[in-house]
């Protein structure tokens, strides 16, 4: 399975930015067989670390 | 935040200003809510001490950062000078980073993050570390529904799990909106998901309706209403 593609989605969440991850792959996904199945990850903003 | 902005040494009009809130709160709640607090590692361990033996009487379910975790052996001198149980986890990364507060004593409860503590893998495996030491789970997650997605599949494979953070969806509506079908909250519980993958998908439609404001009046303006604090002199405390 091959990484193809990454891409950041940036979104005002209200309280704070999320960042979301998308990462696409030349193979289907583990679950449902579905083609080119994204996989995405959050992630705070650097400057947002400090929250609790 | 249940404590005031505290001195590294301070008298005790700070220790009965919070004793007398969490008394309040004890006695408006009852027994029967679980009633959780934060001192977010803004005490040093000499006043963590004094506040967590004030909050004793009134049986919080833990105190979560009672002081910075770098040193965690600091941190269990104070977890064991207070039979309240202490968190800690939110600034610690890897398996690694989590060894030397079990080790040590400094937490009973580890709240690491699913998000940068290395990823579902690592905080399973921080997970069963910690179950080693008869210590719980409480995945750290103030961001938004994908997170708590993740944090929940995590949660339901751990026999240790204890409770888990989210943004009250009522507070952050918008962040909800962000995912398709974010996870049903119900009387409290959140709902384990039904659907393939992490059970949550994310609104790509939405997310491009709600581009992020990087300018000083929205962002900037945000973490200073929230997270900004400073101590009595003008310097910049923990938030």
């Amino acid at each position: 399975m091959k990484i193809t593609r990454i891409t950041p989605i940036l979104a005002d969440g209200g309280h704070r930015i999320i960042v979301f991850v998308k990462v696409e792959t030349d193979q289907p996904g583990l679950i449902a067989g579905q083609p080119l199945r994204p996989c995405l990850c959050p992630s705070p903003m650097p400057w947002t670390a400090r929250e609790s | 935040m249940p404590v005031p902005i505290t001195n590294a040494l301070d008298g005790p009009r700070k220790l009965n200003a919070a004793e007398a809130g969490l008394r309040a709160v004890r006695e408006a709640v009852g027994d029967e809510m679980d009633i959780l607090l934060d001192m977010h590692g803004r005490l040093t361990p000499q006043m963590a001490i004094q506040y967590a033996r004030r909050f004793e009487p009134y049986a919080p379910l833990f105190i979560e950062e009672p002081c910075q975790a770098e040193n965690p052996a600091v941190m269990a001198r104070v977890a064991s000078a207070t039979t309240i149980p202490v968190a800690t986890g939110e600034r610690l990364f890897l398996r690694w980073g989590f060894r030397e507060i079990l080790e040590t004593g400094g937490a009973s409860l580890l709240q690491p993050d699913p998000c940068h503590c290395g990823g579902i893998g690592e905080t399973r495996k921080i997970a069963t570390m910690a179950e080693t030491y008869y210590a719980g789970l409480a995945p750290h997650n103030p961001y938004g529904p994908l997170a708590t997605a993740v944090s929940v599949h995590i949660d339901l494979a751990s026999p240790n799990f204890v409770i888990q953070e989210m943004i009250d969806p009522d507070v952050a509506p918008e962040a909800q909106a962000l995912v398709i079908e974010p996870l049903p909250v119900v009387n409290g519980h959140i709902l384990p998901p039904t659907r393939p993958g992490l059970g949550v998908e994310v609104n790509e439609a939405e997310c491009a309706r709600r581009p992020p404001d990087f300018s000083i009046e929205k962002a900037g303006g945000m973490v200073m209403r929230h997270y900004y604090a400073t101590h009595e002199d003008g310097g910049i405390a923990d938030s």
